[in-house]
């Protein structure tokens, strides 16, 4: 009973600070308006194309704009504008084909006839050149047939234009047909692919995770500093333990509750009540691992200067977003000493 | 005047009483963004900064073939690079890739090397996680770009087998195809050698990993602000309007905190950049000093803001979070902005980390503008209104 009134008392003291408050309601607010920015955005990676080459190169520039991956193609005006394009980050990068580029496929010189411009911070020039290649290959596979005919010794004495023909229709029917390999794709509840979009969302499970912890850890801070203020010194004997994790759970229950509610609002659960029993449960790790460092480290001021490393370290370790422990692979144990590890986990 | 330097060396003394526990969090701060940027350093696919893709592979039962032509896959140079194949049972890797440990599962059907040489060619399942991220979007884009050249040749190799069948030469299958793969693979395996890569930037553009060791510098400095919850906390009313009473105005007490908080942010930087350039990393220049005291100013001026405004600790520390995640995040700091929505990319221009991180790129070389330290110093000077302004409420 008496842990229960400090637990309201204390809770009552935190929603005195008005700012604490506004900063529950807007949590959820924010992220939910955040979500809905990027439900906006078409998803995908502006990459610019252009060349003069009238011969070959417009039909390859046209299977580029009917890609439906998670580039989007476009044609500049001009090869001055794409460069300008990929300095102000308008395009990621951008092709410019040479202007005899079918000759110089023909002639097996092709060697650099694809200008790549890209800028310092470009990241995904690699991968868009292999679809670029695709594109150049799909095109060009028709004129490799006729170097076949013309190479091959079988077909000496033979009208080459008529063998050709029969060999373009025999390769238009067996790319129509599908009988070509092809890859099916699915997710893991066995629905189609809707489209490819080039985003990474915003981790907010994984961010919630750490901003709990990191409240978690600066409420044993305030606790430690009423302990030397000496607010529990009145308590009977017995009482102060319980009245103590009161004190330490209601910033942690009340952003809890502002996390549920955000967890709820963009959809980043797996079931409200199952949601609601992975924070209980994580509400209570990081209950006891506070109260745990706040005994082993009894300085305040210390024990708050641990708040960065433990955010800086969930960040690179648990991963948020990007997972740094396959490249610092001894990085991968200290993660179980961190509890937005295990939250994460709990959701999959 | 005196009154304020006796008041300013009193908020210097406090700042320096929690300097053993603010550097030694802060030395273990470092060592973490030195992780991150060696981390960083790693270069998996060109330049792009992403996650190794696991992706697991469901083979039929004893078909040495099959398992051979996917071994191949996954050596090539573009695949290889990027993803990492692990042969598993369908169950367990549907089971992974519900925990997270699969980006995607390829699921051979049974007979599919007879099926190619045959033209039956039973599809590859390749199943992708319900909410597919990049890793799984990425490895989608290479998977299609390398169906696409691998059935241009396919068709090929059935239109000249249909030919020489319809001209009764089967036994000259095997040299047709053959001679029709040779012609293929001088055309598709030296594939990067198409492109020349040209770089193009505009003054201030830096590379990938100097953007983030930038932006792992504000995140630093930023949660800084966190250990100093107790130094920046408001003072008592009765505090305020005694300096008040001798002549230290609330702007002037604003201003000692800021430049204590600056104090302490200055001594951990200077740690900082004296390991980077005894570490060879950075070259060190005059300028440092001034950029340094610019943003050490500057990022003081918001911690005091955030908490001055918030009026208490708790409140100032969640605030503290969210804004240097949410800033950094806005600024591209944490995911390449490629990533981010392309309305986020128009709100980067009024966000204070970004003028901050442009001025920064003095370390790296780059020529320090004059519009960025301005942008920096109007953020100052509202971050500072703003911590003034507040502390008239009281």
């Amino acid at each position: 009973m008496r842990m229960m009134v400090w637990f309201l008392l204390s809770c009552k003291r935190q929603l005195k600070h008005v700012f604490f408050v506004i900063l529950l309601i807007l949590m959820p607010l924010a992220l939910l308006s955040f979500q809905q920015v990027e439900k906006q955005d078409s998803g995908k990676i502006l990459i610019g194309v252009f060349s003069e080459d009238k011969e070959m190169v417009p039909e390859i520039i046209d299977s580029l704009l009917i890609q439906d991956g998670m580039f989007e193609f476009y044609v500049s005006e001009s090869e001055e504008k794409l460069k300008e394009d990929v300095i102000t980050r308008h395009a990621e990068c951008g092709f410019v084909f040479a202007d005899n580029f079918k000759q110089k496929l023909d002639d097996r010189k092709f060697k650099r006839s694809i200008i790549a411009y890209n800028a310092p911070s470009s990241i995904m020039h690699s991968l868009s050149k292999e679809v670029v290649f695709a594109s150049v290959i799909e095109v060009y596979g028709q004129d490799i047939l006729k170097q076949f005919i013309e190479e091959s010794e079988l077909f000496e004495g033979e009208d080459k234009d008529r063998l050709y023909q029969e060999l373009q229709n025999n390769y238009r029917n067996q790319t129509r047909n599908g009988t070509t390999f092809s890859f099916r794709y699915e997710t893991l509840s066995t629905r189609p692919i809707e489209e490819s979009v080039a985003r990474i969302a915003f981790p907010v499970r994984g961010m919630l995770a750490i901003y709990l912890f990191v409240i978690g850890i600066f409420s044993a801070v305030t606790l430690r500093k009423d302990e030397q203020k000496g607010l529990f010194i009145a308590l009977p004997f017995g009482t102060g333990f319980p009245c103590k994790l009161a004190v330490l759970a209601a910033p942690v229950f009340l952003a809890g509750i502002s996390a549920w509610v955000t967890l709820i609002a963009t959809g980043n659960h797996g079931g409200l009540m199952k949601e609601l029993i992975y924070l209980f449960l994580y509400m209570i790790m990081i209950l006891v691992f506070s109260y745990v460092l706040k005994v082993i480290v009894r300085d305040p001021v210390l024990l708050c200067g641990l708040i960065p490393v433990f955010i800086l370290a969930s960040f690179v370790i648990c991963p948020v977003f990007f997972d740094f422990g396959q490249w610092v692979p001894g990085l991968k144990p200290f993660r179980y000493l961190l509890l937005p590890y295990y939250y994460m986990s709990m959701g999959g | 005047m005196g009154a304020y330097l006796i008041y300013l060396q009193l908020e210097l003394k406090k700042a320096v009483k929690v300097l053993p526990r603010f550097i030694a969090g802060a030395i273990v701060l470092v060592g973490i963004l030195g992780t991150i940027a060696f981390s960083a350093s790693k270069v998996l696919y060109g330049d792009t900064v992403i996650n190794r893709i696991t992706i697991g592979v469901v083979l039929p039962e004893e078909d040495t073939v099959a398992r051979f032509v996917v071994g191949m896959l996954s050596s090539l140079e573009s695949v290889k690079s990027v993803c990492d194949f692990e042969y598993t049972d369908e169950e367990t890797g549907r089971e992974l890739m519900e925990e997270g440990s699969y980006h995607g599962l390829l699921l051979v059907p049974a007979g599919f090397v007879d099926d190619i040489i045959s033209g039956v060619n039973t599809p590859i399942t390749i199943v992708l996680p319900d909410n597919p991220g990049m890793e799984a979007m990425i490895f989608k884009e290479l998977a299609d770009s390398g169906a696409r050249t691998l059935s241009v040749a396919q068709a090929s190799i059935y239109a000249a087998d249909e030919l020489v069948i319809a001209y009764q030469m089967p036994e000259d299958i095997k040299k047709v195809e053959d001679d029709l793969n040779q012609i293929y693979f001088t055309y598709a395996l030296p594939r990067s050698d198409y492109f020349i890569n040209q770089k193009v930037s505009a003054t201030g553009d830096v590379t990938v990993m100097e953007f983030y060791g930038i932006s792992a510098a504000i995140l630093f400095l930023l949660f800084c602000g966190i250990p100093l919850a107790g130094l920046c906390e408001r003072d008592k009313p009765v505090l305020v309007q005694k300096l008040g009473s001798i002549g230290i105005n609330r702007g002037l007490q604003v201003g000692a905190k800021i430049l204590s908080v600056a104090f302490l942010l200055l001594l951990v930087s200077c740690l900082g950049i004296t390991g980077l350039v005894y570490g060879g990393i950075l070259e060190f220049h005059g300028i440092f000093i001034a950029i340094l005291l610019l943003v050490c100013l500057v990022t003081a001026s918001m911690i005091v803001a955030v908490y001055a405004v918030t009026g208490s600790p708790i409140a100032g520390v969640m605030s503290l979070f969210w804004l240097t995640v949410g800033m950094l995040f806005l600024s591209g700091g944490l995911v390449p902005s490629v990533f981010l929505p392309e309305a986020i990319g128009q709100i980067k221009s009024w966000i204070p980390t970004t003028p901050l991180m442009e001025v920064m790129k003095s370390f790296v070389g780059i020529k320090v503008s004059m519009t960025f330290v301005i942008q920096s110093l109007v953020w100052g000077l509202i971050c500072y209104a703003a911590a003034v302004f507040s502390r008239r409420r009281l």
